[in-house]
């Protein structure tokens, strides 16, 4: 089968300023879809952490051409879509309107990265919005054991040390020239993607995007943060209990890889049989099928522009935290000391190839997938190498990937009712 | 906008086809006319549990082997249990569609239900219940229900109670299975890049021979009228600020006035997607978002009707914003309830919520599974017809309905209040190191 993105479909272009943009053409569908990402996420929250959420949480709430409100009304009335929001490593925002509307839609969404107004009002609006969402994840078991683990497992300078959320403190402190700083630094157009997918021909897409970004300017882009995080150099337990909670909620795990990583694919593969493959790999076939103990157990190899974590999550009830944990371990040296299984592997890599289709079943999907590959840099024919890049990846390199998963050296962090008087 | 081709096989089972080549792809649903509306108290969660048993294999397809199969045609499939109904999915790439078909047919017959198995299963659902409850909004919104709901059982979980949960046997699991699960009770709905008489033929050939099976006992149980409000306040830790829920008694699907009821809907949140469960709508420009968010009240405000067999209702939900009475948040509620039944909607914001129904049906062709899902929830809860005339019934909704509409079910005497009020804050994290 042809696979959903091929290169000679795509049209790219970078705009005099900088902005990389993309188009491809998904006739039919009626609609257009959107997604931006600017690299402007929490990495770059220096001590001040909560900013760039602030920052993304601001931009649909007001431009220096229309207020928050008319926007969200142009917006409803279009019956469109257009949010935005900050991570740990980019600004993403995701659009999509009837196909007419496109340069209505692109207008909006240039708008809101490029000038947006951080109205006083709004802002405390916004304010009030994320200290009250701080506040629910601090009861959230599992946020809180996130947090947990991201503050034990990596250097404190390290951007995946801490939630993009940031804390209290800092955003209850934090005034509008901050934001309006931050958005100077970082909202540039040369360290920004946009993707068009749609009912549109490629070309006039580029052509429609070019006139809506024409007017952005800004520095150089600031390059990635450092973000050196060494594995754990030992088993480090830590608990959060959290009142009026039913289930514990864990997560285990050490530093992963990036995209860049050499060892990326296989490390992928690795994590696709521990926790994904199936009903959640090797880890929910122990956990959930035979224990009986979880009803979600699973990893996640989190690779993006930094090394974010690899780790492996379950919610278990109080009582079964220490026998889910050691059938993770056990699973995890399993693979280590085995390796794949050669029909398991070859399950692997026919359900990645052979799923492309499917995992990019709708419009906003192909967007998204089409801004991945530019952010990471993977080529517009990484859709069509992909099946060999894949086939490349031996059963050695999984088990050596695996193996960077230490099963006597990583971090576990609990949250949920308190263990300790049990 | 949503032709589809009908039939229903002489065995009962209904068959709903949409031909669809914007992706190489299709899926294939099927939806059983069962859910926790068919259960009775001490055996609540029995649905759902039978549900997960359909995934553990057949003679056919043995345990981990129809999994498997799936992956290895580079698909997805999953379920969901619901109030009025259990669904079943692939997606796969069209070439492949077949597969599913079959393995449909199959486990609609031939589900094994192992003993070890359903014990093993038990203590993953009260799992999945524990990881719920964790959540103070989903408490809350189970004591609304229970509470809103006096005889109907729309008031139990899908879930199940967790003491039913630990008390429901295999046979409890295997009768109902036995009683749901026929073509009489089925609906197959099939989207995507095929031809749809080789997939009517398909369907034919693989859930023809089955036997119709007997009629499932009806649901007879009928919610009385309310006679005034009701109210729960829940306070306990677990949350870190105030949740609001409101439900209003409203009619099935099936009555008339479900299309004022989604408009007006869309007036206090923006119009959502038609699919069950699709979300969507934003609307920060609707009443709502205006009066709790923008007014500084909430930092979620949300209305919500989900088309069901029965007359089910119409939910309010609000996180407070942290530091705020949920009185407060009520009042601006009760408010912009007032206004709906007193001044008629304008014109031109009638007109945007017209445009964003519009919109809605425009992307809910985008893909295969939207459709799959809007056609089998409409079948399952009324008639698949009920989709296919819904934008010209929306079309048609005048300001008048709405108030009408509004006026005849967002009443003090239709409503249950529930709010959730925190109690106790998180402690600290305790952290060791091993040598």
């Amino acid at each position: 089968m042809n696979p959903p993105i091929a290169a000679a479909e795509v049209a790219r272009a970078v705009l005099p300023n900088g902005l990389t943009c993309l188009a491809k053409a998904s006739p039919g569908a009626g609609m257009v879809a959107l997604c931006a990402y600017v690299r402007a996420g929490a990495m770059y929250d220096g001590d001040q952490p909560g900013l760039a959420r602030f920052v993304g949480a601001s931009l649909v709430r007001g431009t220096h051409r229309h207020r928050g409100p008319d926007l969200a009304e142009a917006l409803d009335a279009m019956g469109a879509s257009l949010s935005a929001s900050a991570g740990i490593e980019t600004v993403s925002l995701a659009a999509h309107s009837l196909s007419d509307d496109l340069p209505r839609l692109l207008g909006f969404a240039a708008e809101v990265l490029v000038d947006p107004a951080f109205p006083p009002d709004e802002v405390e609006r916004v304010r009030g919005e994320l200290l009250t969402a701080i506040r629910v994840n601090g009861l959230d078991t599992r946020q809180v054991a996130e947090r947990l683990f991201r503050r034990l497992a990596y250097p404190a300078d390290h951007p995946h040390s801490r939630s993009p959320d940031g804390d209290e403190a800092t955003v209850a402190g934090l005034d509008r020239a901050a934001l309006q700083a931050f958005h100077r630094m970082h909202y540039v157009p040369g360290a920004a993607i946009l993707a068009v997918v749609g009912d549109v021909e490629p070309g006039a897409a580029l052509d429609q995007v070019a006139a809506a970004f024409a007017g952005w300017h800004g520095d150089a882009p600031l390059p990635l943060p450092a973000g050196r995080a060494a594995p754990p150099a030992a088993v480090v337990r830590g608990e959060t209990p959290v009142p009026g909670k039913s289930q514990s909620d864990l997560v285990l795990g050490v530093p992963g890889a990036s995209r860049r990583d050499p060892d990326y694919y296989a490390l992928m593969m690795a994590n696709l049989l521990l926790g994904q493959l199936g009903l959640m790999g090797r880890i929910g076939q122990r956990v959930r099928e035979k224990l009986g103990v979880a009803y979600y157990a699973y990893s996640d190899l989190r690779a993006g522009l930094l090394a974010g974590p690899w780790w492996v999550r379950a919610g278990v009830n109080p009582v079964n935290v220490d026998r889910a944990v050691a059938a993770i371990l056990a699973e995890i040296e399993t693979l280590q000391s085995s390796g794949p299984a050669p029909d398991e592997l070859e399950d692997a890599r026919t359900f990645l190839t052979g799923s492309l289709a499917v995992r990019l079943e709708s419009t906003p999907g192909l967007a998204q997938m089409l801004a991945d590959i530019e952010l990471y840099g993977l080529g517009l024919d990484y859709l069509e190498r992909y099946a060999a890049i894949i086939g490349a990846v031996s059963r050695d390199a999984i088990v050596r990937a695996a193996h960077r998963f230490p099963t006597t050296a990583y971090v576990l962090a609990v949250a949920g009712p308190d263990r300790s008087a049990a | 906008m949503l032709d589809h081709y009908a039939t229903t096989l002489p065995n009962g089972l209904q068959v709903l086809i949409q031909e669809s080549h914007t992706t190489p792809v299709a899926t294939f649903w099927l939806w059983y006319r069962v859910g926790s509306r068919n259960e009775t108290p001490g055996t609540t969660g029995v649905s759902h549990w039978v549900e997960h048993l359909l995934f553990k294999g057949t003679q056919s397809y043995p345990s981990g082997t129809m999994m498997r199969l799936i992956d290895r045609l580079g698909g997805r499939w999953n379920a969901f249990t619901w109030k009025d109904y259990t669904a079943y999915f692939e997606v796969l790439p069209a070439d492949r569609i077949e597969t599913a078909v079959r393995l449909e047919a199959d486990r609609m017959q031939h589900a094994i239900f192992d003993a070890d198995v359903v014990a093993s299963e038990r203590t993953v659902i009260i799992s999945e219940r524990e990881g719920a409850e964790n959540f103070p909004s989903y408490i809350l919104r189970e004591e609304v229900d229970a509470l809103a709901f006096k005889a109907h059982p729309y008031r139990q979980p899908v879930i199940g109670w967790k003491e039913d949960l630990r008390a429901i046997t295999r046979d409890d699991l295997y009768r109902h299975y036995r009683t749901y699960y026929h073509p009489g009770n089925a609906i197959a709905v099939a989207v995507g890049a095929f031809d749809t008489t080789a997939m009517a033929a398909l369907i034919e050939t693989a859930f023809g021979e089955i036997p119709p099976g007997p009629p499932p006992p009806p649901v007879r149980a009928v919610e009385p009228e309310q006679s005034g409000e009701r109210r729960v306040v829940l306070r306990r830790p677990g949350g870190a600020t105030a949740y609001l829920h409101m439900a209003y008694h409203v009619p099935a699907a099936s009555h008339p006035d479900l299309a004022p009821l989604l408009v007006l809907d869309g007036v206090l949140s923006g119009f959502k997607g038609i699919a069950a469960f699709d979300g969507g709508g934003g609307g920060r420009s609707s009443r709502l978002y205006r009066a709790l968010v923008d007014g500084g009240l909430a930092t979620e405000a949300s209305s919500a009707l989900t088309p069901s067999a029965d007359p089910t209702v119409f939910r309010i939900m609000a996180t407070v914003r942290s530091g705020v009475e949920v009185a407060a948040v009520e009042a601006a509620v009760h408010g912009e309830v007032a206004r709906l039944q007193e001044e008629p909607v304008p014109s031109s914001e009638l007109d945007k919520v017209k445009r964003q129904a519009l919109a809605q049906f425009v992307y809910l062709r985008d893909g295969v599974s939207r459709r799959a899902v809007a056609l089998g929830s409409f079948a399952a809860v009324d008639r698949p017809q009920t989709l296919a005339a819904l934008a010209d019934a929306v079309g048609r909704v005048t300001a008048d309905d709405v108030a009408r509409v509004a006026g005849t079910y967002l009443l003090e005497t239709r409503r249950t209040v529930g709010s959730y009020l925190p109690d106790g804050a998180p402690r600290r994290a305790r952290v060791e190191q091993a040598a």
